[in-house]
């Protein structure tokens, strides 16, 4: 297999668009990217897309706003992990010789799917009969708010450990322009804001918003030619859930330290390499958890890891410079290829305020839904390297 | 909803989540969680698969009348809900005792969330949960507390 590159990263400022149509914020993020890399979208040979919502064929359409027709385009819908999905696909294409430029790109339009009556302003809603756990009345928060109230349990670890996760995201979020919100909030307003599932409150669960995001995919050859700061995809995992649990409990997430294993092997870095992680905080929980099962501190410990500031600027590892789920938001198609863009232009270091100093590795972290059983639907993990 | 020594009788316009999942077991007043085990293994899929899903391979399964009794592994308080539920039930997940590495989502009943204890033991009790758009009731499995001085009838935030 050949050795693949991104070249070139792009993303709209995510926020609330419901007048800009998903394909032309596609388009948009895809021709941020193209200038990056330096290439006319003409050499795209074809189009790789993660989307759970909108209408039909947005690859082609994203094709057509960036001006061109004609090429294979791929549409994904994996959850939350669409986009990593869309990426992996892209990656494959490249490493196994059937393309040599590829365009990944994730978007949604969430304000849209509220219009047509898709989804409430609230809770995300399933229709009966999609998976039985949602019609026993789970949620997205209710599965974190679970895993938060076993890791309580078993660790010790308190709601304000979980609440500082969304007072950090908030700080870093307040230094990057692309994020939906950028505003900072003490840990008496995250945790006095309403409680939506104990211990989950309002500011530890990220908004509905629009946008998208986009990375021009290469062979590591090519991308020396195009230009001095490539970034190489040193792994690309996606795996699914397992339906049970395994032996060790339940606050943890089995399929993210299978999915972390095999990406660190693949790569040939482990978690003490990494300098920077955009990591799926869809709600605070995730991210304290995850600390662990990405191997970023032992199990357990995801409590003392940010009480001890190790995940911020400063620390071991800055966790979401970009803000994450949290503030940077999440438009469930475009997240995945979003994470990608904040790692890529920190390795590139472009990031300005935010940047975090002399990064090297760079990881995603990107779940996607639940089921069957109590396992995510989907976990990606990416690693990147200068 | 009646049950009728053992047996689940649904009034007009109501339907359980799943038709093949509750069963009548001869001396018990409540109708039975039905799972299917793996001819080979052993292994207990809930909801029941067709297929054995931890030696997989196509391995088929039969059958399993469950005990009903689980353990509370975790639980929180819904107070964002779907249409067609109550605000502020307690949804649980909940270790079989039939197979311990086998955990269910299930809202608790009967129970006042100040007195649900994580690993407090549970059985199963079948409950309306939610109102479907076209006005259908849905019947699940909910669990209360095995300990009576736990259970307070009607608790629990179900719609009925």
């Amino acid at each position: 297999m050949r050795e693949v590159a991104i070249i070139g990263a792009g993303m709209i400022k995510f926020g609330k668009f419901p007048q800009y149509p998903a394909a032309q914020m596609g388009g948009d993020a895809g021709l941020m990217a193209l200038e990056q890399a330096g290439i006319k979208p003409t050499r795209i040979q074809a189009t790789f897309l993660g989307n759970i919502g909108n209408p039909p064929n947005l690859a082609q359409r994203v094709n057509g706003e960036i001006g061109v027709t004609g090429i294979p385009a791929f549409n994904h819908e994996n959850a939350c992990a669409s986009s990593s999905a869309a990426f992996r696909q892209a990656v494959l294409s490249v490493a196994n010789e059937v393309h040599d430029y590829v365009l990944a790109v994730g978007v949604e339009n969430m304000t849209s799917h509220i219009e047509m009556g898709m989804m409430t302003a609230g809770p995300l809603v399933l229709p009966h009969g999609a998976n039985i756990e949602a019609d026993n009345g789970m949620l997205m928060p209710g599965v974190f708010a679970l895993l938060g109230s076993r890791h309580m349990a078993e660790f010790g670890t308190t709601p304000e450990q979980f609440a500082k996760v969304a007072v950090k995201n908030h700080k870093h979020s307040a230094l990057n322009p692309y994020a939906h919100y950028q505003k900072v909030f003490t840990l008496e307003e995250v945790l006095e804001s309403r409680m939506v599932c104990d211990p989950l409150t309002l500011l530890q669960c990220c908004p509905i918003g629009d946008g998208a995001a986009a990375v021009v995919v290469t062979t590591a050859e090519n991308a020396r030619k195009h230009t001095t700061k490539p970034v190489f995809v040193g792994a690309s995992v996606l795996t699914s859930g397992l339906y049970k649990e395994s032996a060790e409990g339940p606050a943890r997430i089995e399929t993210c330290v299978r999915a972390a294993k095999e990406a660190y092997e693949t790569a040939g870095v482990g978690p003490e390499d990494v300098d920077v992680v955009e990591l799926h905080d869809c709600f605070s929980i995730h991210e304290l958890v995850a600390y662990e099962d990405l191997g970023l501190c032992p199990k357990g410990e995801g409590g003392r890891f940010i009480d001890e500031g190790l995940s911020g600027y400063g620390g071991e590892v800055v966790v979401n410079p970009s803000g994450g789920l949290l503030c940077k938001g999440h438009p469930i198609g475009a997240t995945g290829v979003a994470q990608l863009v904040e790692v890529v232009w920190q390795l590139q270091g472009v990031c300005g305020e935010r940047q975090v100093p002399n990064a090297k590795v760079g990881l995603t972290h990107n779940g996607g839904g639940f089921g069957p059983g109590n396992a995510p639907g989907a976990m990606s993990i990416t690693i990147v390297k200068t | 909803m009646r049950i009728e020594y053992g047996e689940l009788i649904l009034e007009s316009g109501e339907r359980t989540i799943r038709p093949d999942i509750f069963a009548k077991v001869e001396g018990d007043a409540t109708p039975h969680l039905v799972a299917r085990q793996c001819n080979d293994c052993g292994d207990i899929s809930f909801p029941p698969f067709r297929y054995c899903l931890r030696c997989t391979g196509g391995k088929e399964t039969v059958k399993k009348v469950l005990s009903n009794d689980g353990i509370l592994a975790s639980y929180t308080i819904a107070r964002q809900v779907m249409p067609g539920f109550n605000t502020g039930y307690i949804l649980a997940n909940v270790r079989l005792k039939d197979d311990p590495s086998l955990v269910v989502v299930a809202q608790l009943t009967d129970v006042k969330p100040e007195d649900v204890e994580i690993d407090m033991e549970l059985t199963m009790v079948p409950k309306i949960i939610s109102q479907l758009m076209n006005g259908e009731k849905v019947v699940s499995y909910c669990f209360r507390p095995k300990d009576p001085t736990k259970v307070s009838p009607g608790e629990g935030g179900q719609t009925q």
